[in-house]
Order: structure tokens, then sequence, then C-alpha cells
């Protein structure tokens, strides 16, 4: 009974987008953090998603707060308007391996590291350690070469059903 | 000198940090303080400061009980 009372007290957390210098979001995270603990601010937490460049969500429940907060803060430019929901951005939470979407047969392009602009064919994929294992298109002979999901861009899908 | 630079672009970037495969606790040591893992990893990505676990929905969501900083992937 009382822990109902002490639920309904806390006001409802939103998430605030807070504009950011790109690639200094971890430091506005920290920065946020630090604030909020001198100034005992209601944000309950601050979250930096890798695929959102130049944003931070912060998680309280007024834009005022955060407003407030990100003042002083360098780097911090403004709260976007607007507050999203938890369930907005519970799929940040959970990042979907980076080999997904990748299926064996595909026409990819290597994007970083020493085969970088090589185009290759995927030979086998590994979920668990999101690793892809591919055959380099122009090399002479077809050398199997491991490399991570994240640096590859597919070009082209395998056809299905269409087997020589 | 050139080290001490890298060494200072990195400390900014929050990268020198590692990853408890575990429990996902961003640390520098060689142990995880939280569950004593010696399993930590230095590639990781998403950050996540956790202020004020008993009333953030979203250290509710990743089953967070203590305020710190967390990566959202491992490795």
């Amino acid at each position: 009974m009382a822990d109902e009372a002490a639920q309904q007290a806390i006001p409802k957390s939103a998430i605030f987008a807070v504009k950011t210098t790109a690639n200094q979001e971890r430091s506005v995270a920290n920065l946020i953090a630090m604030v909020t603990r001198k100034e005992n601010l209601d944000i309950r937490s601050v979250l930096v998603p890798e695929e959102l460049k130049g944003y931070v969500l912060v998680e309280s429940p007024m834009a005022e707060i955060v407003e407030d907060c990100i003042k002083n803060i360098p780097h911090a430019k403004a709260v976007v308007r607007g507050a999203s929901s938890i369930t907005e951005v519970q799929h940040f939470l959970a990042p979907k391996p980076t080999v997904t979407g990748i299926s064996e047969g595909d026409i990819v392009e290597l994007t970083a590291g020493p085969f970088k602009g090589e185009k290759a064919r995927v030979k086998r994929i590994d979920e668990a350690k999101e690793e892809i294992t591919v055959e380099l298109s122009e090399a002479m002979v077809p050398i199997p070469v491991t490399v991570r999901g994240d640096i590859v861009r597919v070009l082209s899908k395998e056809e299905t059903g269409a087997k020589k | 000198m050139a080290k001490t630079k890298a060494d200072a672009k990195s400390r900014k970037a929050g990268s020198n940090l590692k990853a408890c495969r575990q429990c996902h606790n961003l640390l520098e040591g060689d142990v995880c303080p939280v569950c004593q893992s010696g399993a930590l990893s230095e590639d990781w990505s998403g950050y996540v400061v956790i202020i004020d676990p008993a009333r953030s929905e979203i250290a509710k969501l990743m089953n967070v009980k203590r305020p710190g900083k967390f990566a959202l992937k491992v490795r």
C-alpha cells in the first residue's frame, strides 16, 4: 500500500533529446550526470545510442529540468522541443546484431580494414561473434577472410531459387 | 609525445573504459567491481549513465540496480 503511494508520487519519466556537437555525446552525458548530482536535479539517466550521432537522450519528468541542466554545459546546444516515451527509445537498449540483414551468397563491399573498397561474396555468418567470412571477388585464389559484420555494406542480395 | 596525445584523445572519448561482458558495467581496472568478473572487453558501443536507478525506467528495462556507466552492447 505504502509502496503504491510512493510509486504514484514519482512523476513519470519522459525522454528529451539534447542536440550536441558531433562526437562529444559521451562527454556531454558525463557532464549532465555530474551537474545532476551536484545540483540535485531530477534527471534519472542519460542514454547515448551509437546510432544517434549528435544527440543524447535524457530521462527526466520535465523539459525545464533538462534545459536548466545543460545551460552551462559545453557542446550541449539545445533541448529538442517535445518529449518521447520510453517505448520509443526502447529499441536502442537492445541493439540488433550487426550481421542482421546479411545472408550467405550476398555480394558485399568492405568499408574498412586492409581490404577496404574490395567486393566479396559472403560464405559464412557467425551471429554470435557478429563476424562474417567472405571470399574476395577480385582475388586470383578464393581465400576466405573473416571480418567484423559492421565493416561491410551489402551491394546485392543473393537471388533465391536462381541457382545455375 | 605522440603517445601522450593519443592517450589524452582516447581518455576524452571514454574509449579507455572497458566493459564487463556480464553486467555491461564500464570500468577502468581489470576486474569488474560489481560482479567480480575478469571477462572485460574494450569493444563496446552505446553509452548509458544511470543516475537514479530507483526512479529510472531505462534502468528498470536494463535491469540495473546501481548508478554508474554502462555499455549497451559488448562484443
